[in-house]
């Protein structure tokens, strides 16, 4: 049976007014979740509902005003959860090996080993001959393409996601989640990824958690119940995966009404 | 920029030194120019040629001068950002003093070194790297805050410790702001060589200006400047280089 591997419990986030006599803003209110071992897990909700704020608690970057967060292996959240975020955020003085390889360098291995790492993956990730290119020389699919390679070689069991395919075209964003899907599959890592994107969320997610703003809170969730593997083209033409979309967006819709 | 662009890049200058050297070597054979106020560029090339061997002997001199004191303006320069950026405290209590040890005029300060150390290289080399070491901390301090904090934030998920977020993340990230820190030092230090063998030297090309001075010998003063030029255009070049060769991705961007 799968275990949690991330368990949010009561979790909340307040930030002190921007000016004195101002009133706290509160980003987040209690939020529950938990992520299975395995499990790849969609979170979508307007702009403004803490998502970020939630990944952030969520990779042991900051820290909650209530309640708790805590991995299923006991580690400490900063250096066991793998965060992307939606900029690459490759280090321009790296070429895309040593870009990659930046995980199991900061985890104690040689310069050579970790390349050795990264080299063994390039084929996989669809950078093979760009090793050596300088991240300024190649196109945003392919910097993003780093970006995931590099999360991955974190060698963490738990990865967070934040909108990382957000900026891309839709035929290079549709390319990286058929590759994250695979990498998932084949990995046994166990994924929450944040998006705005509706059938984004339905068509990567075995869960999709719906937030709302003001503060963040987590609305409900929705158990996508279409078969794997799901291909893009297809499965975004069956009644199901409609049927689940209309039912998403109905209530996000009326979320953005509602927004100032 | 192609090989043909290159070379067209290079002649628009060259063409207009030669213009003005022309123009130079006519205003002084037609208004006749005394040569002790303002030689030709022909008489001051043939005086640099006949004083060739002195002039180059202090030019080494002044070469290693600078080099020494270039070297240590780097070190004490990137020691003391890294120390500005290691802690709020030294940065508050060290920062003002840095601005205010560039008020000290450096022709008042170089006898004081020279009381110090004696009459030998060590003062010169002191001055030298008095002017030179504050573009470097500067520079270098503006670059050690550059790095993206979105990127440190990244690293720390990676369990990054606190010696791995400088030397992954901020220091690479300092060493464009660096190297233009350098390249404005280089300059400098040839101005700082010349004031401290002014004041406490007996050889090197700026002791060998106030002798060339009190013998009227302008033609060979003229030569020791274009030979001073050619020192700082020389440094210049050398961090030039350095930067090329170890920023390979900062010129590919």
């Amino acid at each position: 049976m799968a275990e949690p591997v991330l368990t949010a419990s009561g979790l909340a986030r307040t930030y002190p007014p921007a000016r004195a006599g101002g009133e706290e803003v509160a980003a987040l209110a209690g939020i529950d979740l938990q992520i299975m071992s395995g499990e790849l897990v969609s979170i979508i909700g307007p702009s403004g509902c803490g998502k970020s704020t939630l990944l952030n608690l969520l990779a042991g970057l900051d820290e909650p005003t209530a309640g708790s967060v805590a991995l299923g292996s006991g580690s400490p959240l900063l250096g066991s959860v793998a965060y992307m975020p939606q900029a690459d955020l490759l280090m321009p003085w790296r070429t895309v090996l040593d870009n990659a390889a930046v995980g199991p360098q900061l985890r104690g291995l040689s310069i050579g080993e970790a390349r050795e790492r990264a080299r063994a993956e390039l084929l996989r990730f669809g950078l093979d001959g760009f090793a050596d290119a300088w991240p300024s020389q190649i196109s945003g699919g392919m910097r993003q393409r780093t970006a995931l390679l590099r999360t991955f070689l974190t060698d963490c069991d738990v990865m967070l996601l934040d909108e990382p395919f957000g900026a891309l075209d839709a035929l290079t964003r549709q390319d990286m989640q058929e590759r994250l899907v695979e990498l998932w599959a084949a990995e046994g890592k166990s994924i929450l990824f944040v998006t705005h994107d509706v059938e984004e969320a339905l068509f990567l997610g075995d869960r999709v958690v719906r937030m709302t703003p003001r503060p963040g809170r987590i609305a409900d969730e929705v158990a996508v119940d279409l078969p794997r593997p799901r291909a893009a083209g297809v499965t975004d033409l069956e009644p199901r995966f409609i049927e689940l979309k209309r039912a998403l967006e109905e209530p996000l819709r009326a979320e953005e009404a509602r927004t100032p | 920029m192609s090989g043909n662009g290159r070379i067209r890049a290079w002649v628009a200058p060259i063409a207009f030194a030669l213009l003005f050297l022309g123009a130079w070597q006519l205003y002084v054979g037609f208004a006749d120019v005394p040569e002790s106020s303002l030689p030709s560029p022909t008489e001051i090339a043939s005086a640099g040629w006949e004083s060739r061997d002195l002039l180059i002997d202090n030019a080494w001199i002044t070469i290693g001068e600078i080099l020494l004191g270039f070297a240590l303006a780097i070190v004490v320069g990137v020691l003391l950002a890294l120390a500005i950026r290691s802690s709020r405290t030294i940065e508050r209590a060290v920062y003002p003093w840095l601005v205010v040890s560039q008020m000290v005029p450096v022709p008042a300060i170089a006898p004081i070194f020279v009381i110090w150390t004696g009459f030998d290289l060590r003062p010169r080399v002191m001055v030298i790297a008095l002017v030179a070491f504050f573009p470097i901390v500067v520079n270098a301090v503006d670059g050690l805050r550059a790095a993206d904090p979105a990127l440190l934030r990244l690293l720390r998920t990676m369990g990054a410790t606190r010696r791995q977020l400088l030397r992954h993340g901020s220091f690479p990230a300092s060493l464009p702001f660096l190297f233009s820190g350098l390249k404005v030092a280089a300059a400098l230090s040839v101005i700082g060589a010349v004031f401290a063998e002014w004041v406490g030297s007996s050889e090197g090309l700026g002791h060998l200006i106030l002798v060339l001075n009190n013998a009227t010998d302008t033609a060979t003063m003229f030569a020791v400047i274009f030979l001073l030029s050619l020192i700082g255009i020389g440094l210049f070049g050398l961090v030039a280089l350095a930067e090329r060769l170890l920023l390979p991705w900062y010129r590919a961007r």
